[in-house]
Formats: C-alpha cells, sequence, structure tokens
C-alpha cells in the first residue's frame, strides 16, 4: 500500500506555511487544490485530522498501549 | 499484535465502561473453566494456568480489549444481546494469548509468570492453547454443526493468514532497510488478521450472512492495524523504554522518515538508528528528528485512514444500535484525534452510510 500521496502532502506541510494555514482552515478544499489523488478512505481521515494540533500535543495523543 | 507487556492505560475508552471488570471476569471464568476440563493430567493443567497469569490483569487495567470486547459488541450489533457471546470471547481470549506467547518468544521476551520454566514448556504452553484449547472453546458454542464447522475454518485460515504477517515481520526484522509499505503490510496480515478473526467469529456466531461476516472481518482488519500502527507510536514517542529502538525493530515512523532522507541524511538516520540501540541521546535525537520531519503526522493519518476503513466496513455491515454506537466508539478508541466524531447526519444524527465511491471520496 502505498502512501507516496500522503507523503508528499506531510512534506508540504512541513515546508509551506500557507499550506499549513489552509489545512487548518478548508483540509480538503486544500488538499483538493494540490491535485493529489488520495485514496477514499484517505480523503474520509483528512477532515477528521485535526489540523490545529502542534508537534508538541500530537505527541501527546501517542498514547495506545 | 498489541503486546499484553506494553499495557497502557487509557482510562475510560471502553464501549463497556463499567461493567468491563465484571464481563472480563466472566470471560476469564469461562476460560479457566476450558483449561480444568480439557486438561490431559495435571501438570499440562498447571502449565496452561501459568500461561494465563497475567493476561486478566492486564485485560482488567488496560483498554480496549479487543479479544473481549470486539467478539461481544459485534455479536451484540447483529443480535440486539451481546450476553451470549461470553464464552465465544473466551476463545477469542485464548486465541490472543497463544499468539501472545508466540509473539514473546519471538522477540526474545519472557514475562516474569514463566520463571522456572524452559523455553519449550512455553512453546507447548502456546501450541496448546492455539492449537488445542481455542478450537476446543469453539466445539463448545451452542450453535448447529454447520456453523461450527465455519467458524473452525475461519479460525484455521484466520490462523495461516496471521502466521503468515508474523513471518513478514519477522524478516522484516531482518532486512537492513525494509519499506514502509512492507512494514505496513505485515502489520496488516499479524494484527489485523487477529482481530479479523474475531469480528468474523462472531458475525458467525450470529448467524449473520455471508456478506455481513465480510463486512464485519473487513472492519476488523482495517481495526486491528490502526490499532498496532497506533501501539508503534506510543512505544516510540511515549513510552520512556522504547523497545523498539533498542531491539531495532523496524516501525512505520522510522520507514516512512528514512523513506524521506536523501543520500548522506539517510546515511546519517541510519548511524542514529545503531547507536539509539544502546544511547539514551540517541534515541532522544530520533524522536525529535521524527516529530520535525512529518514521520508522527504522518503516523497519526495513517491511523485515521484505518479507522475511516473501519468505520466504513461497519456501516456496510449494517449494525443494529446500539451495539453499533459501542463498536464506532471501539474504533474511534484508536485514533490520535478521539473528540472528532465520524461523519454522522447533522439532524437526524444518524450514521451516515456512503452509497457510492464518489460519495465517499466526497467526505
Amino acid at each position: 500500500m502505498s502512501r507516496e500521496a500522503v507523503g508528499k502532502l506531510i512534506d508540504q506541510w512541513i515546508n509551506d506555511t500557507e499550506f499549513r494555514r489552509q489545512m487548518r482552515a478548508d483540509p480538503t478544499g486544500a488538499v483538493q487544490r494540490t491535485g493529489a489523488r488520495l485514496e477514499p478512505d484517505e480523503w474520509a481521515a483528512l477532515s477528521n485530522v485535526d489540523w490545529s494540533l502542534s508537534d508538541e500535543e500530537l505527541r501527546g495523543r501517542a498514547n495506545f498501549l | 499484535m498489541m503486546k499484553t507487556d506494553t499495557a497502557h492505560h487509557r482510562q475510560g475508552r471502553s464501549p463497556l465502561a463499567g461493567e468491563k471488570v465484571s464481563v472480563v471476569e466472566e470471560v476469564f471464568a469461562e476460560v479457566r473453566s476450558l483449561v480444568r476440563r480439557h486438561a490431559a493430567d495435571e501438570g499440562q493443567r498447571h502449565l496452561l494456568e501459568t500461561a494465563l497469569m497475567g493476561l486478566e490483569p492486564h485485560a482488567c487495567r488496560s483498554e480496549p480489549v479487543f479479544f473481549v470486547e470486539l467478539p461481544l459488541l459485534v455479536y451484540g450489533a447483529i443480535r440486539g444481546d451481546a450476553r451470549p457471546a461470553v464464552p465465544l470471547a473466551a476463545a477469542a481470549t485464548l486465541l490472543f494469548l497463544g499468539a501472545d506467547i508466540f509473539d514473546d518468544l519471538a522477540d526474545g521476551d519472557r514475562p516474569v509468570h514463566w520463571d522456572g520454566r524452559s523455553h519449550a514448556e512455553i512453546t507447548l504452553a502456546a501450541a496448546n492453547v492455539l492449537c488445542a484449547l481455542t478450537p476446543l472453546a469453539l466445539d463448545a458454542l451452542p450453535a448447529p454443526p454447520e456453523r461450527k464447522v465455519a467458524m473452525q475454518a475461519t479460525l484455521a485460515t484466520g490462523l495461516l493468514r496471521m502466521s503468515a504477517g508474523q513471518h513478514s515481520d519477522v524478516t522484516v526484522r531482518q532486512r537492513n532497510q525494509t519499506s514502509a509499505a512492507d512494514i505496513e503490510a505485515a502489520v496488516a496480515g499479524k494484527s489485523g488478521e487477529e482481530l479479523a478473526i474475531f469480528a468474523a467469529l462472531a458475525a458467525q456466531f450470529a448467524a449473520a450472512s455471508g456478506e455481513q461476516v465480510e463486512h464485519y472481518a473487513a472492519m476488523g482488519r482495517a481495526l486491528g492495524t490502526g490499532a498496532q500502527l497506533a501501539s508503534d507510536c506510543y512505544e516510540l514517542f511515549t513510552d520512556p523504554e522504547s523497545r523498539d529502538l533498542v531491539h531495532g525493530t523496524p516501525t512505520l515512523p522510522i520507514a516512512l522518515h528514512r523513506e524521506r532522507l536523501g543520500g548522506a541524511e539517510r546515511e546519517a538516520f541510519e548511524a542514529l538508528l545503531v547507536r539509539a540501540r544502546t544511547d539514551e541521546a540517541a534515541r532522544g535525537e530520533i524522536r525529535r528528528q521524527l516529530i520535525a520531519g512529518g514521520g508522527l503526522r504522518m503516523c497519526a493519518f495513517i491511523v485515521e485512514t484505518c479507522r475511516q476503513g473501519a468505520l466504513r466496513s461497519l456501516a456496510f455491515a449494517n449494525p443494529r444500535e446500539p451495539g453499533a454506537g459501542a463498536l464506532r466508539e471501539l474504533i474511534g478508541s484508536i485514533s490520535f484525534f478521539p473528540l472528532n466524531l465520524p461523519s454522522a447526519d447533522p439532524v437526524s444524527g444518524a450514521w451516515h452510510k456512503p452509497q457510492t465511491q464518489e460519495e465517499q471520496i466526497i467526505r
């Protein structure tokens, strides 16, 4: 299962502050504008991820057994 | 699979909520009864009881406990009442136990309750639990013979898939530079299949249609895969022991990060991984690089993808309430974003089942 498209989005998230702002406001729209081709479950996941979390806050969520 | 010795407490996240401990006790009473009924002699009974030590306390204090909750909730989502599935949860508990012991053996782990027992005895216990007690537990279920034959086939084929996943996992670890896709596939094979078996057996026991059984199995597979990936993130980013780094076990965040590095950066990262086996500062530096490089965020996204896959399969299985809601809660327990509710009709609050691929994509 290739995660190439997701990897590119994450790279853009890290390197592009304007893209980060767009993702926080409208993740589906922001990704659609990049032309990325995601799998159906990846599209569904997109709008359920809390893109406002900082790296440290996200690390705090890594608390599953 | 989520191992017993990496137990972490996520209080208040079990759909069984207040009655969880009593349900777990009931399931383990059934397991102990199976051991007493079927052990061929006193020595074997004592060995099997030793194998059980540690699992019940783990089940009572950890959340979620998939081997208890998933069979009960799937059965309840089909038939309305989960209680008749307690003996099935006992069978699932035995399956988990046998696989967990084999996993410990593969990892070189040796929980303290095995003190005084030889490697051969531990292997024997795992084989007895998995190959004898689990099928016997299924055989004891109150179901028509043809349904039990189908369930035994589900168990056998599922175990073969799990074994293939375990085999991939072992060979993946031996390779120096494993791809993220290989790791994700091995996790799906090993941990995904285990929960697929639990869910499929419950659906079959509840006399679900073949199509429903497939949907529940797919739900379990996605849930098990996401849960293991979330567990790997916990081990890497939160658990002070960081056993995967110490053992040099390649997990998804590591592979994803490595794949996105260029030549010199990748070589430096490889050297850091080697140092991390013995050096806490190197382990801290790996965590820092993974977080800054987006590895954790990407894993969180992939776990969310698994959650969405599980929810989609559940919706196609046409579960009934309130079991459906409890299953959605269980699926949500793996997510980094538990407060973000799955797609629901904003007016009626009803769970929205996507009808077409286009509609799924729009969501």
